[in-house]
This record gives structure tokens, C-alpha cells and sequence, in this order.
């Protein structure tokens, strides 16, 4: 049995569930609370149908939640609301929080164009660590690192206009969990963040 | 009769008049840019023409690319020939783009193509704000007072301001939207903004030229559907109010407007027919007023085309404005007067757009998903996309409009609260639950409305509510059974089975989970 959890950004909850599925019965159980929902499910278009929960009917419409090509998990209409679900890692058993996108990946907040790109593949960076100057409607952003850890990849390019959600800079994080922390005394003196620094 | 019109525009509007012209029996020619190769409005049409030029098609004397306009929709000229090469009889500008633009109504004039609107003179004459006001006050239509002559700073605008009494509000003769508009509270301050609203029109516009009126606080939107035929007859179709906007972009229009009484409703349909008659009107146009909370009106200006809220109109008078401009333009005469046209019952329109509340209502882009409007009785949608289409920067975010209807305002409320809660759009953000929760606030309820109602009272969606069990468990069902969007990649790489999964592999690539909104 799978246990997953969720952490609703907006009314800042975390729920973990599990769910049972037998032909068309349904048993979904809230990890902390113990309350139970048990139905039917009837499917009648790929990512579309209606929950049956002892008559009383809840129809429901559901798309893979795109950005920029990648699945980022699904996005769910029901009773006139439309809810956006994110994967995201565990990390060290805590949910992330508000906002955080996965693995160390800085993404575009809105519409806009780069302006400078601070870092290379390979750099080393810690939490705050500027990566990407970018404009959106006349205001200037600078994107920060939320881990620390190692440029894995540039996504963009100076000048280019991008889409909101556009992976810019994806970070792999460092694997001694210092995720959210900066260390002081663990700057990597190699030649890369010399290289970086005199780039600035 | 026309044999074939061309439509020279894109999205709802352009679906729209298609339906009717066909129910008509006429051919319908559409035109597309490169990026609406796929659009609803291609595939509405019986024929459909590229707009991009080939190439070896420039304009004589003008180099390559130079002279074409970037918005391939504002090429007249390249349009007037489509029309010419492809037998069209008629063009139908339907809002925005070329309806309004004088020069392109004069070429299809010139090139004996069918303008399905006003004369070009008169859509000359009506898009100067200056010299429209001037032809209404003229003709005794009361106008805002002070927007006679335009201003050029110094001691003769303060006297002038000064006369029409602050706070008075600059605006630009030239264009509209919000731009080159400033209200001035006192003398001081009324030379900087001159200038900078001068500066504002020349960037927006293209001319400098700026002029005062009086600032109305608290002021209403109404405005009169006219219709005027070519053999002298004009008839007004009553009032929509357009109250909801923000940054100057209507949001909600209504019929019966709840600022007006029988009387006034009477004093201002006479004075909008005294506006088309002042200027030789034909086809059909808007003429708007602002009205002041003691319930004085004023001209404010008049819209040359037929505008975007028209259907609410056609529900509550029973008729279809389009067919009415095409035979109007085609020189039939109006078969009804005045008298026997009796409004019932109340509509409002809701506009749906793509764009995010919690981020500014930023414009979106982004692909459909899932496009499942309401249906139902005295509930009308007209959208320009359908699943699969693109929303780009390229265009306006509107993606439908929404239409009810009812015996009173509050059914037609109902009805459209529950159609709202209805309406699905995934793929994109939409104001679909910022409009749920604007129609269930108490003012709006009330019929308590004024351009700035929403800077005024805050419209609290529903974001901090936590999703309910069914919510978590139909997400956690749902996945199972996701329809693959075309060449996507799962975050982890897997693609499930190999080349074809439509239900892709799920709790073995499920991790944590975040309800994001």
C-alpha cells in the first residue's frame, strides 16, 4: 500500500492518504485523521468521470499538469474548483514547502526575458545563490537557488522570451540533506566558482 | 442577397458570425495567420485563406517585409485582395482589428467590396473623440462637460480646467483603454499630467493630442445598441451596462442596466437616436454615456462596429444582431419600428480569460486540456477555442462568453452562478471561480455597480479552503487513468509501456504529492 502525501500550499495542510481500488470500489483512508471515503468510481473518458459515494453523485474532469513539456503531476476540476497537483521528492520525510519545486529546479515566475545567466553546468551553489536575471513587465527578478548543490543544466538562453514555468537553471541538490541550509565552511574553492565569481 | 462573405477577424467572434451567415445560406471565407492554422474559426468556415503573403507579394515600392503590418489580421490591404481574388461580395470586420478603422472601410469601398458596417466617413469621424463630442453637442446631445477643445497646458488649460471644475479627468483623443487617461485633483498637478498623458497617447497612439473633462465619481457605464438601415430609419435596441472592469477591460455587462427607470431609459434611447441621426449612421454601433449618481447622462463616445457584449442584447430583445447587419448592409430596410420592439426579461454576460488571480490576473498561455462549457436552457456560450488549442501571447486572452438569461436579474444571477460552477477549462488558469465568487458578493447582488467596483470591494475566491476527501481521492484515482498528453515525458523519464501508454503506470512513479491551490 502506497502512502502519499500532500501538502495543499493555499490552506497550508498536509494530508497523507492511502487508496484501495477494486474494479470499480474505491477505499481512500487520510493518514493523520483516519477519515475514510469509500465509493464507486465510474471512468468514461480517459481522465474523466464521477465519484459514486453511496448515491450521491461528484463528477470530476482531470489533465496532466504540463510545464514546459514535463508532467508535473494533474490538475482537477470538481464542484466548480480547479485544484493544481504537484509531485514532488520526499525530503528526509517532510513535505516541501510553499512554493519549493522539485529537485533544486528554479523556474520562470511569469511571461518574460532573460536578461543574464549567472551560472554554468557544473558550478557549485548553496540557498540564495543568484542564477538567472530575467524581465517581466518592466520589473527586473533575480532567480535564486533554493538548494545547494551543483548546476546540472541551463534551460535558457540571454534574450531569450520565455513561458511562465519554463525549467531556467535545474540544480541537483547536494545528497548530505543540507537542502535548505547554507553551510558556512563548505564553499567549494575549486576553479569553478573562481571562474564564476571573476564571470559575475 | 450576398453569395459570400469574407469575416476578417479570428476567434469567438469570428465562429460566431460565421454560424449565422451560414444559416443564412451564405458561403463563409475565413482568414488565418500561421498560428491559427488549427483554430475553431478556420474550421468553422466553408473556405479558409492564408493571410501570411507569399512570397513576391510585397507592396510596390517598399522593401521586403516593410509596410506589412506584424498582425497579420490589420493587413487590409492583403485581406481587400483575398476578398477580390475569391469572389467574396462582402467583408463582416466583426470588434477590434480593422472594424473601426476608416482607411481600410474606405478601400473596400474603393475596391467595391461590401463593408458590412457604417460608412468609412462616419467611422472617420466617430473614432476622434474630439470632434465626435463636438458633433454630438452640436446636435443637443448633452456631453461631458469640457471635452470641447483640446489641451495644450499652461494658463489657458488651467482656465479651461477650471471652468469645467476639478477633478477633471485627461484623456487622449486618439485611442482609449486606458491609456493617456489621468485624473488631476488639483491645479498644481494638472500641467504634469498633460504632459505625460501627451507622452502616454504619442507611444499609444500615435498623436500627442489630449484633452479634459469633467471627472465623474462613482459614474456608471451605459450604453445604447443602435441599428440604422440605408433608407433613413434608425432604432435603438435599448441599454447594456458594463460596470465590472478592471485596468479598463469589461469583465460583466447586463440588460436591463438596474441604473435606469422607465424615464430615463426613454430620455436616453431619444438622445442615443439623435447621436446616429447627427452623423448619418448606418449598420449597426453603441452609442455610450456615462451617468452621473444623480442621473444626468453624458455622451462619452460611440463604437462604430458591433462590440463584444452584443449577445446579451439578443437574448432580451429576441433578435440576431448579425443577420440584422447583413441585411441591413445587403439594403433591405428595417422590417420593425421603434414600438415593436419590447425587451424581456434580464441577461448577463460573464468574459472568461485566461489568466491567473492569484498572480495579478496575468495573462496565460498554455494549451486546452479540457474545454466543457455548461449547457442548458437560456444559457448561451460563444468561444473561440476547443480542446487542443493554443492560447499564445499573440492574441487576446478572452477564451469564451458567457450568456444567461432569466424572467428577472436574480434568475438569470442563478442561472449563471450555476453555469460558472459548470464550466471546465483545464490547461490553463482561467477567472472562472473569481467570476463564481464576484457574482455571489452581496453588492453585486444589490445591482450596486460603478467602473470601480472592483478596486473597491475585494472578491475572496476560495484558495485558502482545503480540498474536501472527495478532492484528494478522485485526484489519487485520476491518475490512473490521465489521458498522455502528445510528446510529454514523465519528470522521471519512464514513459510506462513502451511507445503507446494512454493509461500510464501509476503508483510505481507516484512520490509525494502537493495540492498546489
Amino acid at each position: 500500500m502506497k502512502r502519499t502525501h500532500l501538502h495543499h500550499v493555499a490552506s497550508n495542510h498536509t494530508v497523507d492518504f492511502s487508496l484501495e481500488q477494486r474494479d470499480g470500489s474505491f477505499r481512500w483512508t487520510r493518514g493523520d485523521t483516519g477519515e475514510e471515503l469509500q465509493g464507486q468510481v465510474v471512468f468514461t473518458a480517459p481522465g474523466e468521470g464521477f465519484l459514486d459515494l453511496h448515491g450521491r453523485i461528484v463528477p470530476f474532469q482531470a489533465a496532466p499538469l504540463e510545464v514546459k513539456g514535463i508532467t508535473r503531476g494533474i490538475e482537477l476540476w470538481m464542484l466548480g474548483r480547479v485544484l493544481l497537483l504537484e509531485r514532488v521528492e520526499e525530503a528526509g520525510g517532510r513535505a516541501r514547502g510553499p512554493g519549493a519545486p522539485t529537485s533544486g529546479e528554479v523556474l520562470a515566475p511569469m511571461p518574460g526575458t532573460i536578461l543574464q545567466i549567472r551560472v554554468q553546468p557544473g558550478d557549485a551553489v548553496e540557498v540564495g545563490t543568484p542564477l538567472v536575471i530575467m524581465e517581466s513587465m518592466k520589473m527586473e527578478m533575480t532567480l535564486a537557488s533554493t538548494v545547494t548543490g551543483r548546476v546540472e543544466a541551463v534551460g535558457c538562453k540571454v534574450g531569450e522570451l520565455v513561458d511562465m514555468g519554463t525549467v531556467l537553471v535545474r540544480v541537483h541538490k547536494a545528497e548530505d540533506g543540507t537542502e535548505g541550509t547554507a553551510q558556512a565552511g563548505t564553499r567549494d574553492r575549486s576553479g569553478t566558482e573562481a571562474e564564476r565569481d571573476a564571470r559575475a | 442577397m450576398f453569395r459570400k462573405v469574407l469575416i476578417a477577424n479570428r476567434g469567438e467572434i469570428a465562429v460566431r458570425i460565421a454560424q449565422t451567415l451560414q444559416q443564412m445560406g451564405i458561403i463563409v471565407m475565413a482568414v488565418f495567420s500561421a498560428v491559427d492554422r488549427a483554430a475553431l474559426h478556420v474550421q468553422a468556415a466553408d473556405e479558409a485563406w492564408a493571410l501570411e503573403r507569399p512570397v513576391g507579394h510585397e507592396p510596390h515600392a517598399l522593401a521586403a517585409g516593410k509596410g506589412v503590418p506584424t498582425q497579420p489580421y490589420l493587413d487590409g490591404e492583403r485581406i481587400v485582395a483575398l476578398a477580390l481574388e475569391r469572389g467574396a461580395d462582402a467583408i463582416h470586420p466583426g470588434y477590434g482589428f480593422l472594424s473601426e478603422n476608416a482607411d481600410f472601410a474606405r478601400q473596400c469601398e474603393e475596391a467595391g467590396v461590401c463593408f458590412i458596417g457604417p460608412p468609412s466617413e462616419v467611422i472617420r469621424q466617430m473614432g476622434d473623440k474630439i470632434v465626435s463630442k463636438r458633433i454630438m453637442s452640436e446636435a443637443g446631445v448633452p456631453v461631458v462637460p469640457g471635452a470641447q477643445a483640446a489641451a495644450v497646458g499652461g494658463s489657458e488649460a488651467l482656465r479651461l480646467a477650471e471652468e469645467i471644475g476639478f477633478p477633471v479627468l485627461v484623456k487622449a483623443a486618439a485611442g482609449g483603454g486606458g491609456k493617456g487617461m489621468r485624473v488631476v485633483e488639483s491645479p498644481a498637478d494638472l500641467d504634469a499630467a498633460l504632459e505625460a498623458s501627451s507622452r502616454e497617447a504619442r507611444h499609444a497612439f500615435g498623436d500627442p493630442t489630449v484633452f479634459m473633462e469633467k471627472y465623474l465619481t462613482r459614474p456608471r457605464h451605459v450604453e445604447f445598441q443602435v441599428l440604422c438601415d440605408h433608407h433613413g430609419n434608425a432604432v435603438h435596441l435599448f441599454e447594456r451596462e458594463c460596470s465590472i472592469q478592471r485596468r479598463h477591460q469589461k469583465i460583466v455587462e447586463e440588460t436591463p442596466s438596474p441604473a435606469l427607470d422607465p424615464e430615463l431609459r426613454l430620455r436616453m434611447g431619444a438622445a442615443a437616436l439623435k447621436a446616429v441621426r447627427a452623423v448619418g449612421y448606418r449598420n449597426a454601433g453603441t452609442v455610450e454615456f456615462i451617468v452621473a449618481p444623480d442621473g444626468s447622462f453624458y455622451f462619452l463616445e460611440m463604437n462604430t462596429r458591433l462590440q463584444v457584449e452584443h449577445p446579451i442584447t439578443e437574448m432580451t430583445v429576441g433578435m440576431d444582431l448579425v443577420r440584422a447587419q447583413v441585411v441591413v448592409a445587403a439594403g433591405h430596410p428595417l422590417p420593425f419600428t421603434q414600438s415593436d420592439l419590447r425587451p424581456r426579461g434580464h441577461a448577463l454576460e460573464c468574459r472568461i480569460y485566461a489568466e491567473d488571480p492569484t498572480r495579478g490576473f496575468l495573462p496565460c498561455t498554455g494549451t486546452i486540456r479540457r474545454h466543457r462549457p455548461p449547457h442548458g436552457p437560456w444559457i448561451r456560450v460563444d468561444s473561440g477555442v476547443m480542446e487542443g488549442s493554443v492560447v499564445s501571447v499573440h492574441h487576446d486572452p478572452m477564451l469564451a462568453k458567457l450568456v444567461t438569461w432569466g424572467e428577472t436579474r436574480d434568475e438569470a444571477l442563478a442561472r449563471m452562478r450555476w453555469a460558472l460552477s459548470r464550466y471546465v477549462v483545464l490547461g490553463v488558469h482561467t477567472n472562472i471561480e473569481f467570476l463564481q465568487a464576484l457574482m455571489g458578493h452581496p453588492s453585486f447582488r444589490e445591482g450596486d455597480l460603478h467602473t470601480h467596483f472592483l478596486s473597491e470591494h475585494t472578491v475572496a475566491g476560495r484558495d485558502e479552503v482545503a480540498p474536501e476527501a472527495e478532492a484528494w481521492a478522485a485526484a489519487g484515482l485520476a491518475h490512473h487513468h490521465l489521458p498522455r498528453p502528445h510528446g510529454s515525458v514523465p519528470a522521471d523519464g519512464r514513459s510506462g509501456e513502451t511507445g503507446k501508454a494512454v493509461f500510464p503506470s501509476p503508483w510505481d512513479t507516484v512520490g509525494a504529492w502537493r495540492m498546489d491551490r
